[in-house]
């Protein structure tokens, strides 16, 4: 599925978040089209979880506007499916099945109705979790439990998908793995997926839209032409850019 | 002893359907934190001659509310305001108490729970608000096992987080204050928390774990009433005990097959 270029997903005006008289996000603007693949990067503290919490309506921006094609804020929040942290003890020591953990999402009662159970089913073959659906997710590796989540998500047949930091709990043969099969959503199913990320050289290769966040919206665009030296440099400092813009131009 | 009876299935069946969900939210600490706070409300209605039930309701459900507002809108730490409430309400306790001699023996029957103190009413009252949390816990179970396993995602997806987390500590204080007659103030806790640890040892799924931490804390209520009744022993003692052994057996089997 392409990308319609004047199919503007999510349009951010003039965003800004203050918290105790600090500023954490000032004045940010940029628009995803439908079906874009975006990352976000930038420096702890630089403001990526917040700018995050504001698009999932967990936080309220202290100025400026977030709007979709026709509708505002409030009903684009209902179109996003949400892949949160996998944290250490939280989520993978919760006692529940792949199926339950998918199901939740269609669940209005106490059972699931057919319509319900097809979404489920559906949504489990998709990401390749139908064989494992009745494992504990306490059981699973950070890959298998990412797709769980992803399943968890399609069955409110989202639009967006927003990923915050999705790998860390991955080791590095799985994370390749979890890249392509991220590619594979965006690329047939036309999901935009917004991911926040440490791993600059994976957004580098993955994304098609880069959004570099340090308090101000420092740089956007394809990570090719966005991604240079001296952008990195303004958004991390000397240090860091040194390292990481060779693996991007190699690339 | 039937009455006895009948109300303990009533707080056996209720205990771990919460308890479950304070276990896993670690926040087990919660039902200790209520327990204690009933004290307040026992030792005032004793004091001021009105029903002790109904002062342990009252005092619990504003404990609840009050613990959830503090740490919401205040953004102080879950497990300090429990230890807060918690202290502070067995200070009040303790002043209500020596305010008023002559109950010494009415509050042993709240602290450690007693057969012979409950009435006929009150078996009444506690069927019908176990009914009550248990129709909310399945009419809600799906948004509080969201909540429960991860608050940001729940309200993404249009659960009112707040809300829900208020009605889940309301349902906790209801199930604190009718169990207090049965199994007691000080052990009402461990009946929500020691079945459900025990499930999670056997745990397969989330309903499995819910379905057999029920089946631990009604085995443990009903054996523990009638060595209560025989042997003449605080009632709470004996379900707890019985509920300890559950779970020692099951760690012990566990251990053998691992």
């Amino acid at each position: 599925m392409s990308i319609d270029s004047k199919n503007i997903c999510v349009s951010v005006k003039n965003l800004s978040f203050r918290y105790n008289k600090e500023w954490i996000l000032k004045n940010i603007s940029f628009d995803i089209r439908q079906g874009e693949y975006v990352g976000i990067i930038g420096p702890n503290g630089g403001g990526k979880t917040t700018l995050v919490k504001i698009l999932l309506g967990l936080l309220h921006p202290t100025e400026g506007t977030i709007h979709d094609a026709c509708e505002n804020h409030h009903h684009l929040r209902h179109r996003i499916g949400y892949i949160p942290q996998l944290m250490a003890d939280g989520i993978r020591n919760f006692p529940a099945t792949v199926r339950e953990v998918v199901s939740a999402h269609a669940m209005r009662s106490w059972t699931l109705s057919e319509k319900e159970k097809n979404a489920v089913t559906s949504a489990l073959q998709q990401t390749g979790m139908t064989e494992l659906q009745d494992r504990l997710i306490g059981e699973l590796s950070g890959g298998q439990l990412q797709r769980v989540l992803i399943a968890h998500a399609l069955v409110g047949n989202p639009k967006i998908l927003i990923l915050d930091e999705p790998t860390l709990a991955i080791d590095l043969s799985g994370k390749e793995e979890f890249y392509q099969f991220l590619e594979k959503i965006n690329r047939e199913q036309g999901i935009t997926i917004i991911m926040v990320s440490h791993d600059i050289d994976t957004v580098a290769k993955q994304v098609k839209h880069v959004l570099c966040v340090n308090q101000n919206l420092v740089c956007h665009g394809p990570p090719k032409s966005t991604m240079t030296p001296t952008a990195l440099e303004n958004l991390y400092g000397k240090e860091r850019s040194a390292v990481d813009h060779t693996a991007i131009h190699h690339h | 002893m039937v009455r006895a009876f009948i109300g303990g299935m009533m707080v056996a069946f209720v205990a771990p359907l919460i308890g479950t969900f304070l276990v896993i939210r670690r926040s087990s600490y919660m039902a200790d934190t209520l327990a204690h706070v009933s004290l307040v409300g026992v030792s005032g209605a004793l004091l001021m001659n009105f029903s002790p039930f109904l002062g342990a309701l009252i005092a619990t459900l504003l404990a609840s509310l009050g613990i959830e507002k503090l740490r919401h809108y205040h953004g102080l730490f879950g497990e300090s305001l429990l230890a807060l409430f918690l202290s502070g309400s067995l200070a009040i306790s303790a002043v209500l108490i020596s305010l008023a001699n002559g109950f010494n023996s009415d509050l042993f029957s709240f602290l450690f729970g007693s057969i012979t103190t409950i009435s006929r009413e009150e078996v009444m009252i506690i069927t019908g608000l176990a009914i009550i949390v248990t129709g909310c816990i399945i009419w809600n179970y799906h948004r509080f096992f969201l909540i429960s396993f991860d608050e940001d995602l729940a309200h993404v997806e249009g659960i009112p987080v707040k809300r829900y987390n208020i009605i889940l500590m309301s349902l906790a204080a209801i199930a604190v204050a009718i169990s207090i007659q049965i199994v007691g103030a000080l052990l009402i806790g461990a009946l929500m928390v020691i079945p459900t640890l025990t499930a999670f040892l056997w745990r397969k799924s989330f309903r499995c774990t819910l379905i057999i931490a029920l089946f631990v804390s009604l085995f443990s209520t009903a054996t523990g009433l009638y060595g209560s009744y025989y042997l003449d022993i605080a009632s709470g003692g004996a379900i707890v005990i019985i509920a300890l052994g559950c779970f020692i057996a099951s760690i012990m089997m566990k251990g053998n097959r691992n």
